[in-house]
């Protein structure tokens, strides 16, 4: 590909940044017009009870308060989906349970929500919110996965019988068992992914309004792509698609978690039409920690069979995926996701998975960043280093032992995946290199010295980006002589704008800035797929490219006939096309005026569908210093060496790295959800609830060693998930390194120096 | 948050008058005060800023003394020269108290008043065996802090000012909550002659405490080496989801080596 200015490879700066950092971003909140009602959500300080509301009159006698609803008021509304029910062994799909947009009868979770109050102020809402009569009874609640799955657990949803919604599974138990039973080496290690709360800097909020002349309702909400929205807020309302216009701003994160449906927009568009107002709800970080769906929260035994030589047989998993109360959009499908990416980037031919997604008196759970990838590695990664440990194998070399090897691609996995390339122990060996993990002893040594507990660790991975859907969009020479570009991919901060822009660039060779990128509104973008599975890069920015090369084409045949030249003799430099060797040339602006240059023919419409996912891959490195006195960490170097196919931009790309390494990290040290034995959820607020701060971050090294895909045009791996899959297993192996030498073998995540020091005991 | 008046005296009898009223409340810092009203856990009919009273404010020494204001910030303790000259130890207590926003804002006054169990300063006062001086009266350290939340303090009386033995030998160290940043422990030493105290904050279930076997051991020998192997006993001593009883004790002993190591 020849290189551009403001093109595909170069390391541009954001062009979203001056507005986002000097306070111009456009967020749901920002937006709320003049005169706007505001609504409250009552919600449940109980994880279980039967409930009654015996008395809103108080509550709509608070001044200010236009109306109190409650479950009975939304009868035509109905449930939120669960599109991703798992089947069983026979093929026999899960039951679902209701998930109504307010809670009937019982509440199954701190945070349920109960009433929704309407009124002129949030402050009178909330007065209004606390007026409300309600009586509770309260009932057993079960918080913990494996309480819930013992017999006599108080049951989540009586009806099933059981608090385990399905066992789903993978490969021929027999066979694996067989090779088992022969291996002259079994590995087995118990693995917590420990429940996390998506904390983005946005907490959620929406505006909804109806129009009684057209029958239409607006929904501005941060999402992570308008349409899905607008399907699933459609049908649960019982509405046409057509008749809801849902539009994004600016997003302020997503991580997954801002990319389902949640309750509170369709009860919010449903009062919008009741009352024929429009209506704001704007959540706070304590909201968030309660009404927003978590991520994590897998307990999963792995089991390893591995010959003489330390190759590996064959692979067990049998995974509990804590589900909380409710099934959110995806949730059985996301640790199943996990299952799918078990064998990781190694060659093992036998594989047996069981996944149990388990209800317990608990927010619900769903995909968060990496969604059931990152479980699945740090599963993987953990057992391997077990393995080495039991082996007294190097960990390099049981990983390059292990690995499938380049010459085997494609290589399909015992899961049922087809890797379409792959060089794991290049990227492995790259990083350790630059990690300079052949002179650890030595710093080791002066870490002693110090009476610190020195480790290096590391992790390689492999992940999938970019699988299922499509996304059609176009890039359009407007009358001024910029671009306008149409995508329903969705930026909630990954620098779309400027991605994109680069990418028409490439073709049109023209600064960023006279490119518009148009997103987050479902009647100005047709269709779309949102953002979520790193795809917007591999599907949208390929797409794009197909959509700019092609306009390329069309407008130097618009050009053709002005400067009386073959379109072949034709060059595009600078915003002009041009003669090849001549100065003889006319302007995008110029054509943009030219009679023959319709709407039509200034427009480029192309649609991508990838035809397998893309397989992101590298090794993360990790060195750091556990205080044996206080079992505190210190995070000292850290190096990456990825495999991303092609970098888009190498900054924008390393950005994506630096904070899923970040969160990784708060996975592994810092974050981690605690409810008490009753449900209560005991990590509420960031007193308690640990996120990452800078002082917590070493600075990173990361490079790219990149292995074009064979799935998209321009060779991309999504990347948008790739650090949080790669960091925890890095920190963990390292931690346990550094620990191993006062007889350590296993610590559970998050690793806090209370636990550290425990272990140290 | 429910309506309050709010008011902004500019002197200490106005602020006192008002802080007589019925449901008036304190606004030193409001570090605890807010979130509790944004979190309507709290409905005074009244808050009462003292930010404007200038003459809470500032450093001054006076017969070997130095006195602090009780609407001095962290800030200001940590910068201030007259503080590090003459009682290093508790300038870097105020260096490491939350983030730069919250030296900011914070003041000595607000923190000790409040006599949160993991704040920092409780542990300074008590070790440095600081005088609490208020509207009404003057308090010795080991008189004022009367468990968690609770002090000697009687409803509406305000601390004025604090008043430091100056040019004692303190050193403090503290090993945070990963959450929240406040003391997990947080450990104050002071020589006193030979005598020492020894304040420990973050680990009491009834709040700031001293720990009697650190200060008999460093009794006449105030070395990190006279606490080797000591710690304090884990009854009394807070657990919660973040840390242990046996965790905290042992981090007692660890933090009180580390503060008499930095003591200077």
């Amino acid at each position: 590909m020849k290189p551009m200015k403001f093109g595909i490879g170069q390391a541009v700066r954001r062009v979203e940044d001056v507005r986002l950092v000097t306070g111009h971003g456009r967020y749901t909140a920002d937006e709320i017009p003049e005169g706007a009602l505001r609504a409250v959500f009552l919600r449940s300080p109980h994880a279980h009870a039967a409930f009654r509301i015996t008395d809103t009159s108080a509550a709509k006698a608070v001044p200010g308060v236009r109306a109190v609803y409650v479950a009975a008021d939304f009868a035509d509304v109905g449930d939120l989906p669960c599109n991703a029910p798992m089947p069983d062994a026979k093929g026999k799909v899960m039951p679902l349970p209701p998930y109504p947009v307010l809670a009937k009868d019982v509440v199954r979770h701190v945070g349920d929500a109960v009433a929704m109050v309407i009124a002129d102020t949030a402050e009178n809402a909330m007065a209004g919110a606390e007026a409300i009569a309600i009586d509770y009874q309260e009932k057993p609640a079960v918080s913990d996965m494996h309480r819930a799955i013992a017999a006599g657990a108080p049951l989540v949803w009586p009806q099933f019988g059981s608090n385990v919604a399905v066992a789903a599974v993978m490969g021929d138990k027999a066979k694996c068992d067989a090779v088992f039973a022969s291996a002259t080496h079994v590995v087995e290690v118990e693995i917590v992914n420990n429940r996390l709360v998506s904390n983005y800097m946005e907490p959620r909020a929406a505006i909804a309004s109806f129009d009684a002349a057209t029958g239409g309702y607006q929904l501005i909400s941060g999402t992570q792509g308008v349409h899905n929205t607008r399907g699933l807020v459609a049908k649960i309302m019982g509405i046409e698609p057509e008749k809801l216009h849902v539009v994004n701003h600016d997003v302020g994160g997503g991580f997954g978690t801002k990319g389902f449906v949640y309750r509170e927009y369709p009860l919010l568009l449903k009062a919008a039409q009741k009352l024929g107002a429009t209506i704001a709800w704007v959540s706070d970080r304590s909201e968030h920690f309660v009404a927003d769906a978590h991520g994590r929260d897998n307990l999963t035994k792995a089991t390893m069979a591995l010959d003489g030589e330390g190759r590996f047989l064959a692979l067990k998993v049998d995974i509990l995926g804590n589900m909380g109360a409710y099934l959110s959009q995806f949730a059985p499908y996301i640790p199943w996701l996990g299952v799918t990416m078990a064998t990781g980037p190694y060659d093992i031919s036998v594989f047996y998975g069981e996944m149990r997604p388990v209800y317990t008196n608990t927010v619900p759970v769903d995909a968060y960043r990496g969604a059931g990838r990152p479980e699945a590695a740090y599963v993987l990664e953990r057992l391997v280093d077990a393995c080495a440990m039991k082996l007294g194998l190097a960990r390099d070399a049981i990983r390059a032992r292990n690995f499938v090897k380049p010459s085997q691609m494609p290589y399909k996995t015992a899961t049922g995946r087809t890797y379409d390339v792959g060089e794991f122990e290049g990227a492995m060996r790259q990083a350790l290199s630059k990690a300079d993990y052949a002179g650890f002893a030595a710093r080791q040594a002066a870490s002693a010295a110090k009476g610190q507990l020195r480790g290096i660790g590391f992790a390689s991975y492999i992940e999938c980006t970019a699988w299922g859907s499509g996304e059609e969009g176009s890039v359009q020479l407007d009358e001024d002589g910029n671009f306008t570009v149409l995508i329903g991919t969705q930026s909630n901060g990954q620098g779309h704008e400027t991605a994109y822009a680069q990418v028409v660039a490439q073709s049109l060779d023209v600064p960023l800035e006279r490119v518009r990128v148009i997103q987050g509104d479902s009647q100005k973008v047709k269709s779309g797929n949102g953002t979520g599975g790193s795809r917007s890069i591999p599907v949208g920015a390929a797409m794009l490219n197909q959509a700019s090369e092609k306009l390329a084409v069309q407008l130097k045949e618009l050009a053709s006939d002005v400067l009386e030249a073959a379109v072949s003799d034709l060059e595009i430099i600078e915003g002009r096309v041009i003669i090849g060797g001549t100065d003889r040339a006319i302007s995008f602006a110029e054509i943009a005026k030219l009679p023959k240059a319709t709407p039509e023919r200034r427009l480029a419409v192309a649609s991508f569908s990838p035809p397998e996912a893309t397989y992101p891959n590298g090794t993360h490195v990790c060195e750091l210093e556990v205080d044996p006195e206080t079992g505190a960490v210190k995070l000292l170097r850290y190096t990456i060496c990825d495999d991303f196919g092609m970098s888009l931009n190498p900054l924008l790309l390393a950005g994506q790295v630096h904070g899923g390494i970040a969160q990784g990290i708060g996975q592994a040290l810092l974050e981690g959800v605690t409810y008490d034995d009753n449900g209560q959820l005991l990590s509420a607020t960031f007193m308690d609830y640990c996120m990452p701060r800078a002082e917590d971050l070493p600075s990173y090294h990361f490079e790219t060693r990149n292995v074009p895909s064979i799935t998209n045009p321009l060779g991309l791996k999504g990347a948008g998930e790739a650090g949080s899959i790669g960091s925890t297993p890095a920190v963990m192996n390292a931690l346990i390194h550094a620990l191993s030498a006062r007889g350590v073998t296993h610590i559970d995540m998050p690793a806090t120096p209370a636990k550290i020091f425990a272990a140290l005991r | 948050m429910y309506e309050f008046d709010y008011h902004r005296p500019g002197t200490l009898d106005a602020a006192v008058k008002l802080a007589g009223e019925a449901d008036a409340k304190i606004l030193a810092g409001g570090h605890t005060l807010i979130p509790t009203l944004k979190q309507r856990l709290a409905a005074p009919k009244l808050l009462v800023d003292l930010h404007a009273v200038r003459e809470l404010q500032g450093v001054h020494l006076k017969d070997g003394q130095l006195v602090i204001g009780a609407m001095t910030t962290h800030a200001h303790v940590a910068d201030s020269a007259l503080v590090k000259a003459h009682l290093p130890g508790l300038a870097a207590l105020a260096a490491g108290i939350g983030d730069p926003h919250v030296r900011h804002r914070g003041t000595i006054g607000g923190s000790v008043a409040n006599n949160d169990p993991a704040a920092d300063y409780p542990s300074a006062v008590l070790a440095l065996n600081a005088t609490i001086i208020t509207n009404k009266r003057s308090i010795k350290a080991d008189d004022f802090f009367k468990g968690m939340f609770e002090t000697a303090l009687a409803e509406g009386e305000i601390i004025t000012h604090f008043s430091f033995p100056a040019g004692i030998k303190s050193g403090y160290a503290k090993f945070p909550n990963p959450a929240s940043r406040y003391a997990l422990v947080g450990v104050y030493v002071a020589q006193h002659g030979s005598d020492a105290r020894v304040a420990v904050t973050g680990a009491g279930a009834n709040g700031v405490f001293r720990a009697s076997t650190l200060e008999a051991a460093l009794k006449g020998n105030f070395s990190a080496a006279a606490l080797e192997g000591k710690s304090v006993p884990a009854d009394g001593i807070n657990s919660d989801m973040h840390a242990d009883a046996a965790y905290r004790a042992h981090l007692i002993g660890v933090m009180a080596r580390r503060a008499v190591a930095a003591a200077h």
